[in-house]
């Protein structure tokens, strides 16, 4: 393998072994810190920036200050029983994670290099063998640092592990393709079919995305589309109809609707940044079951969850 | 969740509960523990009338007159009968053989309103009890044993460096004895058996006539266990002629065919095997009061007359199930009573009658059958404490049997608890030195001691508190806490130049410990040889009828004793954190070490001093800077155990299980080097320090698997703590099914049990999440620590968890 491969180097937040729920078997998943996309319901809003962040818990401080002591940036301050942090004073250098005895602060993302990466994830290759696991690329989203993510999976491919990635598609092709090559299986969410309704909600509208689903199987990629159902923004039989009818187009054969959940909402929080998504319910096991029967006539296999 | 959504074997062998199960199911558990005299004086007036004859004779005599006279029960709606105390369902006898010192004191008060493990004691029982201790002053096995110790071993054993805790004031349980020869040959073939080798004998010969009590006593246990049987039947008749509820009237009139047919005579048909099964775990069990006494693998004994019944005709699943079933429920009928002491170590009744299922058979080939699953159902419909459930898993295990174990398991009772035949069969081979075929055969005894058949383990060989040695010596054999020399001299360590000198003076203080565990044991070996020979347990175990000696003499074809390292973690973990921190990145010194660990980490200094410790490397992170010294501890550890032998001259193997022991032994230890504050718990059996596993389940079983498991024979028991949302739909659980068979197959794991997280630890991880950080709540494409959930959500996720708790 080329050394340089190894030697290229991008920005995680994240490694997580023994994931079930993101491709097959037993995986490994990386997340990839940085997002084009803003969706209000994101589960990791501290996915989002490509830089570095610091995160409290407020339930696990003590208010013991310490961390105040020795920001030399002057950036903290308590507040109202919890420390606040001026984020355009601080410098991300980490020292007040260092000294809370609570574990509350945290530093989210963190450098690393390929080579790093897949000592981790070489580390369950026993478990991967077994169930037909691997390596799952997320985030954030991959094609935010195209470069990283490729030489992640030609690495990986190189060692013979099973490679997924999740990712909404949103990139030029010529980035795009140089991760996809090595990808085994793409979960390709796709939230939004009406581009004007996506770039309202989203940012940007989903021409780019389509295109790409359709360019990748049509080089012979497996994808498995996934959808987000957010009660009220996607959730309407057309939208999920349109979707279904886009991948019986291209060729994908499986869609998995991955129901809302307010599990990210105390991230936000610990971010200093607010969660929109205040009124939402999340969607009863009986609604998704309707759901999926109403795209039975479609030729898909249509799975709740990842 | 009881509904049955996936079908992983043949749908005919998913049975539900009934309502007779369900009713009697209900009786046990509204059954308060009661203490009963009944045996006590019995054994008591046995006694008085044997004064003059040999123990081994005394002994089986008073096992005969307890028979003859206790109170039989026969429930409504059982299936199959014999009861323990004669005090109501769940009623503990005694037994004042062992020791009857501690009932003195805690009889009037101290048993009714202790912490844990409380008895109704009738005032009735309380006169009964009180007019036999001064016949018994001067005569147990625990008072004889006190006062042989030797003195430098009593000061050690005082100073709570180790305790055989039950084993010093109990009887032996954790024998594999063999259920098979009686359903095969009856108790009236043991007889003829017994009767042949006593023609045999030569009278003029010393060792002959030690043989002939023996066998003599034999004779007097095996008619004393028909003869209860037969009691049992006559019950029956006089039950059945008195009811009019006709279904029920056949049913004890099958009751007394039974009980008049066995143990008397070979079992000759699926409910006759199973009660079998039944009068010999309880008469064990009325004979001692043994802790770990297990039916064994009874999917394989049961199984002939299973399948011969079905062809015939005889038997359908579902009165199979129902048979099965009882017998579940007949198990946490058992409870004894024990001190206070024992009740910290032990809390919470564990009888650990463990019930063993799968794995292979003496030819290797895989062993699952029908029963199998039966008895996973059996597990999900009691769901109670007994059995200790637990299923042997190898390279053929079928995929849809590990499914269903998998199922099973998620309903939360822990169990069943599943062992690797890859790596526990090499292990009995290389201790125990018995045959393949034989090893094959190895079933689980108590919570995880690997027990071949024949072999008698002297378990407990003691809970053996490795943190607190790793503490001495890093404290010159001073114990932190109380300042008294209780080690040996192994040098000031804030003298010490390199790490070595930290690993020889483990190694010293070890080897030092240790040996007065194995004086301990001896001296409590050699008085249950002297006073309380175990003469129908003998009996029924491979090698006593052979050589015409008692277990407690060494009867039995093989044996081993276990002893068991308590705070494996929290001593390696230490050692890792002092060789980082002193010796390679000299961050800190041994003198500000001894400082803050003397003052239990007072003070600013103290508290920066623990974090540093606490960041070290871990065990449980698949990180190899910590593995590589828990390897190394433990095989510290091993060596010096495999230097010794029991007191049959058999070897002594480690058992890497702490039970309840983590917590006494917890309180004796001051703060140690991995972090730990001072009388907190100590960590868990072969587990991680609690919270100190980040990096999920795989890392945990990565770690496990690099200590030298084929050294713990005596088995090792490995935690893993699950919210039942990594576990919910198929798929999750297949991948989990997985992960076990990875770890049990290819890692060649010897232990893993699963702890399904319900919503009381949930609960208590918000309010202490310092002890919680590892525990992860996984959705699609998110994960988050529990602990750093907002209360609301944490409060949602116990919500959930309860809901689908049942
Ligand atoms: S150091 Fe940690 S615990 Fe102390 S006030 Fe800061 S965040 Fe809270
Ligand atoms: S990361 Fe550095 S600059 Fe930012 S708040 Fe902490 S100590 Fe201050």
């Amino acid at each position: 393998m080329e050394k340089s491969l190894l030697s290229k180097s991008g920005i995680i937040f994240d490694i997580q072994r023994y994931s079930i729920h993101d491709g097959p078997g037993i995986r490994t998943i990386v997340f990839i810190k940085g997002c084009p996309l803003k969706c209000p319901w994101c589960a990791n809003p501290e996915s989002q920036k490509m830089t570095l962040e610091i995160m409290y818990s407020k339930n696990l401080c003590s208010l013991c200050k310490r961390c105040i002591e020795v920001c030399s940036s002057n950036a903290l301050k308590e507040v109202n029983g919890r420390i606040k942090v001026d984020r355009e004073l601080c410098r991300v250098c980490g020292k007040c994670c260092q000294v809370c005895l609570m574990d509350a602060r945290k530093i989210v993302g963190k450098r690393v290099t390929v080579d790093e990466v897949l000592s981790v994830v070489e580390k369950d290759r026993i478990f991967y063998e077994r169930s037909g696991g691997g390596i799952t690329l997320s985030g954030g989203e991959p094609l935010m640092q195209p470069e990283f993510s490729a030489a992640l999976l030609a690495a990986c491919k190189d060692k013979g592990l099973h490679t997924v990635i999740e990712t909404s598609g949103y990139q030029k092709w010529e980035l795009l393709w140089p991760v996809i090559i090595n990808t085994d299986l793409v979960l390709l969410d796709i939230k939004i079919m009406d581009s004007s309704l996506h770039k309202e909600v989203i940012g940007v509208p989903n021409e780019l995305i389509l295109d790409n689903a359709k360019r990748i199987s049509e080089s012979g990629k497996e994808i498995i589309i996934r959808i987000p159902v957010i009660p009220g923004y996607n959730d309407s039989i057309d939208n999920l109809s349109n979707t279904a009818e886009f991948a019986t187009k291209i060729g994908v054969k499986e869609i998995h609707l991955l129901p809302y959940h307010r599990l990210g909402e105390s991230k936000y929080e610990r971010l200093g940044r607010k969660y929109e998504l205040k009124d939402i319910k999340v969607p009863s096991k009986e609604y998704l079951e309707h759901l999926v029967d109403r795209l039975q006539k479609y030729n898909l296999e249509i799975r709740i969850g990842g | 969740m009881l509904q049955t959504r996936v079908s992983y074997c043949e749908e005919k062998f998913r049975k539900p509960i009934t309502n007779r199960i369900k009713r009697m199911r209900e009786e046990v558990v509204s059954s308060k523990p009661i203490l009963c005299s009944e045996r006590a004086l019995l054994v008591t007036e046995a006694y008085k009338e044997t004064e003059n004859e040999p123990m081994i004779i005394r002994r089986a005599k008073a096992f005969e007159k307890v028979l003859k006279n206790m109170t039989i029960e026969i429930w409504d709606d059982e299936l199959i009968v014999g009861n323990h105390g004669g005090n109501g369902r769940r009623s503990a006898p005694v037994f004042p053989e062992w020791g009857t010192y501690w009932l003195e004191k805690e009889l009037d008060e101290i048993l009714e309103s202790r912490k844990q493990d409380r008895f109704i004691v009738p005032q009735k029982v309380k006169e009964d009890l009180k007019s036999i201790f001064p016949y018994w002053k001067g005569k147990t096995v625990y008072e004889r044993y006190r006062a042989m110790l030797p003195e430098e071993t009593k000061r050690i054993r005082d100073a709570y460096i180790f305790t055989r805790d039950l084993f010093e004031r109990g009887g032996y349980g954790h024998a594999a004895y063999d259920t098979p020869k009686v359903l095969k040959v009856g108790f009236k073939g043991i007889k003829e058996e017994v009767q042949e080798r006593l023609r045999k004998l030569e009278k003029t010969n010393a060792k002959d006539q030690e043989k002939r009590l023996f066998y003599e006593a034999v004779l007097i246990t095996s008619d004393a266990a028909i003869h209860f049987a037969h009691r049992f039947s006559e019950k029956a008749k006089f039950l059945a002629k008195k009811e009019t509820n006709e279904v029920r009237k056949r049913e004890l009139e099958k009751i007394a065919e039974v009980c008049a047919w066995v143990p008397e005579n070979p079992a000759r048909d699926f409910w006759e095997a199973v009660q079998v099964a039944w009068f010999l775990q309880l008469l064990v069990q009325i004979e001692s009061n043994g802790n770990s006494v297990s039916p064994g693998r009874l999917d394989q004994y049961l199984y002939p007359y299973f399948k011969k019944d079905l062809e015939e005709g005889r038997l359908t699943i579902e009165q199979a199930q129902e048979l099965l079933d009882c017998f579940w429920l007949k198990l946490n009928e058992i409870i004894k009573v024990w001190d206070k002491e024992a009740t910290r170590v032990h809390p919470g009744f564990p009888m650990t009658q463990d019930v063993t299922i799968g794995g292979q058979t003496p030819d290797g080939f895989d062993a699952t059958n029908e029963l199998s699953y039966l008895m996973l159902n059996a597990q999900e419909h009691i769901r109670l404490q007994n059995p200790q459930f637990t299923v042997r898993i190898h390279k053929n295990t079928p995929d849809d049997f590990l499914m269903r174990v998998a199922e099973v398991v998620r309903f939360g009772t822990g169990m069943p608890a599943m062992f690797g035949d890859e790596i526990c069969i090499p292990a009995i081979i290389r201790t125990t030195g018995v045959p393949l075929d034989r090893a094959r055969d190895y079933r689980i005894v108590g919570c995880a001691e690997l027990t071949p058949r024949g072999l008698q383990g002297r378990a407990n060989g003691a809970y053996f508190n490795v943190a607190r040695v790793v503490d001495l010596a890093l404290n010159d054999g001073v114990d932190r806490l109380t300042g008294e020399k209780i080690g040996l001299s192994t040098g000031d360590p804030t003298k010490f130049k390199t790490f070595n000198e930290v690993i020889d003076a483990v190694k010293k203080q070890m080897a030092y410990f240790i040996e007065h565990n194995v004086t301990n044991n001896l001296i409590v070996d050699m008085v249950q040889r002297e006073l309380t020979p175990h003469v129908f347990l003998s009996s029924i175990i491979e090698g006593c009828i052979e050589k015409g000696r008692d277990i407690t003499w060494g009867g039995s074809l093989y044996g081993v004793t276990p002893t068991q390292p308590v705070g494996m973690a929290t001593a390696a973990d230490s050692l890792t954190a002092v060789k980082k921190l002193v010796f390679d990145e000299k961050k800190l010194t041994m003198a500000e070490l001894k400082e803050a660990l003397d003052s239990n980490f007072e003070g600013v200094r103290g508290e920066e001093i623990r974090q540093m410790l606490l960041k070290a490397p871990k065990y449980g992170n698949d990180d190899d800077e910590a593995d590589f010294m828990v390897k190394k501890f433990t095989d510290i550890f091993f060596d010096e155990l495999e230097k010794h032998r029991d007191i049959d001259g058999r070897p002594y193997a480690t058992l890497i299980l702490t039970l309840g022991s983590t917590v006494p032994h917890g309180w004796r230890t001051g703060a140690t080097a991995d972090g730990r504050k001072a009388k907190t718990p100590v960590s868990d059996s072969m587990s991680p320090t609690n919270g100190a596993d980040k990096n999920g389940p795989t890392a945990v079983l990565k770690s496990a698997s690099k200590i030298d498991q084929i050294r713990t024979m005596q088995g090792n028991i490995l935690n893993l703590k699950f919210n039942r949302s990594i576990l919910e739909d198929e798929r999750a659980l297949r991948k989990f099914a997985l992960m076990i068979r990875t770890y049990l197959v290819d890692l060649k794991g010897l232990e893993v049990q699963v702890n399904v997280v319900d919503s009381k630890t949930l609960r208590d991880a918000q309010k202490h999440p310092e002890k919680y950080k590892d525990l992860i709540i996984r959705v699609a494409g998110y994960s988050a620590r529990f602990v750093e959930l907002a209360k609301e959500m944490q409060d949602d996720i116990i919500a959930r968890t309860e809901h689908e708790a049942l």
